[in-house]
């Protein structure tokens, strides 16, 4: 070996692979992998990188995949179909085209494609990094990342009769925003808490998480600083949904949001978007039960 | 799951070719975001690959190869954010954030002037002279004649010995 070629050695024998660059890589291909079973593979060995290594290879024994179809939710189907594409769909695959937050104490945030496939998952605050800590949803499909919650001890001890759930739903597609309310609205009525669905709009979410806070505890807490001047939203971060709800009603509040602890209560309606925060692009929706 | 490989055949993949394939993509783009994104793609390929392969060596020359398509094409996209000049050459400074870049590191020297070379040559000799393929396995790699493969090696040492001297 000459010395050109030991220097080319000595350095590139440094160059390896970040764990960081291999977890994420394996992440991508969980969530690639959202569903149990896809399409069939491409039609040739090489359609996936349109090119061939070698003749001679390119015309050994491809593995024939039977294409195995089952009977699955939409969302999962369009899972399937979107790995059949190839990694040109997989650009669309990735791109979250939906926020779904959720408060209770444990304030996290998920981030959903438009097949509904959960593609990112956020702790707003410490409590929801604890529970994303112990419960993984993402590459599981938006109903398979709630049921996955309410196998979890730890969001379920949350959850008890006199808690209070907030779900807020972002989207710059107004079908999506719907069907995932809606789909929030019926998991809530799952959980032995109180709580409410809403749709939001993405400028009232930011601002949201620019002060650090879930959109429901932020929510929450504008509309209780409105009635009680003497309430900081730093007092605010720290309460439970259930207990900004109670300081609200107890201020003059809206009775809607309020809750009384008497049993299942879970809300979805309209209302006029966002107290005070000017016109948005969404629509802030609740109404009582 | 048909159609996908399953998760434990690209952990054993990333495993065994996993610091091949990533010293293509620093080939390309040093150790910034985009050697990450052209990892990943790399590997996602092969994940939706649906072809066998002879053997490792096999697999290993289909990763290489598809590594260098991956940044190729990152390359041309008209999104990314890097300094190519105009003969097809990545501007040292889009690396400077890279601990093997700072100035006087002696790997970073090499990195700097394996980058600094326009491609060809720079894969064909970074696959003579790292890897160690011969030029016929690098003309079959690279779809190129191989009298044209010795002449990148040739050049490509070259201009090596000048950056480097």
């Amino acid at each position: 070996m000459n010395e050109l070629e030991q220097r080319i050695r000595e350095a590139f024998d440094d160059v390896v692979l970040p764990e960081e660059a291999k977890r994420a890589t394996l992440e991508a291909y969980d969530r690639l992998a959202c569903s149990d079973e896809v399409a069939g593979g491409p039609e040739t060995p090489d359609q996936a990188t349109g090119f061939a290594v070698s003749s001679s290879v390119a015309a050994a024994a491809r593995r024939s995949r039977a294409r195995v179809l089952r009977r699955v939710g939409f969302a999962m189907a369009a899972c399937m179909a979107l790995v059949a594409i190839g990694l040109g769909g997989f650009s669309a695959y990735a791109t979250e085209t939906a926020q779904i937050g959720i408060d209770v104490n444990p304030s996290i945030e998920i981030g959903v494609n438009r097949f509904d496939c959960v593609v990112s998952e956020r702790a707003v605050n410490e409590d929801g990094a604890e529970l994303l800590g112990q419960v993984s949803l993402v590459g599981k499909s938006y109903d398979e990342a709630m049921a996955a919650l309410s196998q979890s001890e730890l969001f379920m001890s949350y959850v008890g009769d006199d808690a209070y759930i907030e779900i807020n739903v972002t989207s710059d597609d107004a079908s999506q925003a719907e069907s995932l309310t809606q789909a929030s609205d019926a998991y809530l009525q799952t959980l032995p808490c109180r709580g409410s669905c809403h749709t939001v709009s993405v400028e009232d979410r930011e601002e949201a998480l620019a002060a650090g806070m879930g959109v429901g505890r932020y929510n929450a807490a504008l509309e209780l600083m409105e009635l009680d001047s003497s309430v900081t939203l730093e007092e605010c971060r720290s309460m439970t949904m259930r207990e900004l709800r109670d300081r609200i009603a107890a201020a003059g509040g809206d009775a809607e949001d309020a809750s009384t602890g008497m049993g299942e209560h879970h809300g979805q309606g309209s209302g006029n978007g966002m107290r005070g925060q000017g016109a948005g692009n969404g629509r802030r929706s609740h109404s009582g039960e | 799951m048909d159609g996908m490989r399953n998760r434990s055949d690209i952990e054993q993949v990333i495993d065994e070719h996993g610091n091949t394939v990533w010293r293509v993509c620093v080939l390309y783009f040093h150790q910034s975001p985009d050697a990450q994104d052209a990892f990943q793609e790399t590997m996602l390929k092969y994940a939706l690959h649906g072809g066998d392969f002879a053997d490792a060596e096999h697999r290993k020359a289909w990763l290489i190869r598809v590594a260098t398509n991956v940044c190729k094409d990152m390359l041309k996209a008209s999104h990314r954010t890097r300094s190519v000049l105009d003969d097809g050459t990545i501007a040292s400074s889009s690396a400077s954030s890279d601990t093997h870049s700072q100035p006087g590191c002696a790997e970073g020297e090499v990195l700097d002037a394996m980058l600094g070379l326009t491609d060809p040559p720079r894969t064909p000799v970074y696959l003579a002279l790292y890897e160690g393929y011969t030029a016929p396995e690098i003309a079959e790699m690279l779809e190129a004649p191989v009298n044209t493969v010795y002449s990148w090696i040739a050049r490509g040492r070259k201009l090596l010995k000048e950056a480097l001297a």
